[in-house]
């Protein structure tokens, strides 16, 4: 979430209040605290790395806010050998 | 040798009565301000339902646990704080956004407050608009009261049934704050001067803050002006963590401004 | 039979004789006193002390019907019998004086009503005497006695001051006025600065224009009287006052 800020610290104010807002009314509407994507990031990675070895650093997780539905958009880098392969998921549809 | 000296707190309460004149932008500047200067604050947002001062500070996107959660106990204090990297001891309790205020009453603010003392010198309280539950759990804590008006007549009409709550309440530290004063509307009587507020609520006031445009964009990020220092509303913020934290600071603006002399007249 | 006394904490009404009469003709009595004087008990909290009166719960929820209708609320019932006591208690109304320290109280009993904005000013216990408050009364606030009330500061807009008697504001009058709110309408209004928002004595009204207002503002000190029926506003000559009232 901290790397979307620092994305836009050169434009102007009000995109950065427009983005901001966007974010907040997500959560508001979904009923869950902001801070708890780095708890189910955490929570993720603890699980997967169980069963495969996780690139920890590059791990992102993400609210994706579409018309009707929202979503968790979840980038999991893995250690395989040389090279990284990813695994994507889009899951956990969010409630309306 | 080794106690330490327990830690003299204090609970201030923000708060106005009337809405939308700048308690929320006070509690964060003032208290990030108190931070700068080296104090060990946190700053509480009391508007339960309808929580603001997590955005003004920028810290909205770090929110897990809230107020409501420690108080029903499902987390611990420390779990609920937020805090901001900007100051040294500078924390955030952040208020619940899907309840309402009757979540909490007043003895268990006071509770909560008992808890802060522990570790923080100043717990700023950012009450919600109103006279109701939430304004009566912000004042219940509250050892000095800061009450904000905007120089115009329906805000000090709101702020003296307040300023008499908080008597009626055995508050005796009740201190003025006039924001948002734009100069040359005074000079054109257009707002109310200092006197005319003084005659009607004759309450010390602790600080007088500039209109300045710095606020809005400062908004806008999540930034308070008194990280970035510059402009008259942070310089006026800043003195008044000054005055908070024991300090003379004359209620005078550098003499190149000039429009206070305009205010303290008629 | 009925006597309306001001004490600490507001208004309080004395059922003298309570034991040897019905209490039914007690509440008559009561209804017409109020019937009499609405404006002054509207809002109001009101304590009884009916002495050694023994009363169940329907005497009481009675009371309470004939208050409420009348806009007065019911916050406690003082008496020496000790079955009425418990009555009172068991309506969650509050049978005893409050102690000291209102913030170690229980949540059962009432706190005694905020209305009262005296702040614990002693008063004697007699309905005639009067009020003195040393503050400025501000907006939202009400001062209510049977008596006299002398205010030494300034009376804010939104702020109101209702007496039975004469109302003296030893600073600037803001607010809404009500002197002789029980009828007696030789009361008076005076101020150091006349510029209240309403002036009523006993059952006549008057609300100056704004500009009106404005104009009193810095003027030498005024008092409001009843002359046929009216209000007027004369200057108040502050030594002349004594003579005004043992002359007249």
């Amino acid at each position: 979430m901290e790397a979307l800020n620092r994305l836009f610290t050169k434009s102007n104010s009000a995109q950065i209040a427009k983005q901001r807002l966007q974010t907040m009314l997500t959560y508001d509407r979904l009923e869950i605290p902001p801070g708890m994507l780095t708890l189910i990031k955490d929570d993720i990675v603890a699980v997967i790395s169980q069963r495969v070895s996780v690139d920890r650093e590059h791990v992102n997780v993400n609210l994706l806010h579409e018309q009707d539905s929202s979503k968790l958009v979840v980038d999991i880098p893995l250690i395989v050998g040389r090279g990284a392969r990813t695994l994507r998921s889009a899951g956990a549809p969010g409630a309306r | 040798m080794n106690e330490q000296a327990p830690l003299e707190s204090r609970v201030i309460t923000v708060t106005s009565g009337k809405g939308g004149v700048g308690k929320t932008t006070l509690t964060a500047n003032v208290g990030t301000a108190l931070a700068q200067l080296g104090r060990k604050v946190v700053v509480v947002d009391g508007d339960i339902g309808l929580r603001n001062l997590d955005l003004v500070m920028g810290l909205e996107h770090r929110i897990v646990y809230d107020i409501v959660d420690y108080v029903e106990g499902r987390c611990r204090l420390r779990q609920a704080l937020i805090r901001d990297k900007r100051a040294p001891e500078l924390f955030l309790l952040p208020a619940a956004q899907t309840r309402d205020k009757t979540a909490i009453n007043p003895q268990q603010m006071v509770l909560v407050c008992d808890e802060l003392r522990q570790e923080f010198e100043f717990i700023l309280i950012d009450s919600p608009a109103g006279i109701e539950q939430g304004f009566q759990n912000a004042l219940a804590p509250a050892d000095v009261v800061l009450v904000v008006i905007n120089p115009e007549v329906s805000s000090v009409r709101d702020a003296d049934r307040v300023i008499g709550l908080a008597e009626s309440q055995g508050k005796q530290q009740i201190y003025l704050v006039i924001n948002r004063v734009v100069p040359v509307r005074v000079k054109k009587q257009e707002m109310l001067s200092v006197d005319d507020i003084t005659e009607v609520l004759s309450t010390e006031i602790i600080g007088i803050v500039p209109e300045d445009e710095a606020i809005l964009s400062a908004s806008n990020r999540g930034t308070p002006v008194v990280c970035n220092g510059k402009g008259p509303a942070a310089l006026a913020y800043r003195d008044i963590a000054r005055r908070l934290n024991g300090e003379q600071v004359p209620l005078e603006a550098p003499q190149s401004l000039g429009w206070l002399q305009r205010l303290f007249g008629r | 039979m009925i006597a309306i006394k001001g004490y600490r904490h507001g208004l309080l009404i004395v059922f003298n004789g309570a034991s040897e009469t019905p209490w039914l003709s007690h509440l008559r009595e009561l209804e017409a006193k109020l019937d009499a004087n609405p404006h002054f008990f509207r809002g109001s909290s009101v304590a009884f002390d009916v002495k050694d009166a023994m009363l169940n719960e329907d005497d009481l929820r009675h009371a309470i019907d004939v208050l409420r209708t009348r806009e007065v609320k019911l916050w406690a019932v003082f008496s020496q019998n000790a079955e009425t006591c418990a009555h009172v208690r068991s309506l969650g109304l509050t049978d005893r004086l409050p102690g000291v320290s209102t913030a170690r109280r229980t949540s059962e009993q009432p706190a005694p009503p905020r209305e009262a904005a005296r702040h614990g000013e002693p008063s004697s216990s007699e309905g005639g005497e009067s009020l003195f408050v040393r503050r400025r009364i501000r907006s939202g606030q009400v001062l209510r006695h049977p008596g006299h009330i002398v205010v030494v500061g300034d009376v804010n807009p939104g702020a109101q001051i209702i007496a039975g008697g004469d109302i003296i504001v030893w600073g600037r009058l803001n607010g809404a006025v009500h002197a002789g709110a029980l009828g007696n309408s030789q009361a008076v209004v005076c101020a150091l600065e006349m510029s209240p928002t309403c002036v009523r004595i006993a059952e006549a009204v008057y609300i100056p224009r704004s500009v009106d207002r404005r104009r009193r503002r810095k003027r030498a000190a005024e008092m409001a009287m009843l002359k046929e029926q009216e209000i007027i506003i004369t200057s108040w000559d502050v030594l002349a006052y004594k003579t005004r009232f043992e002359g007249q």
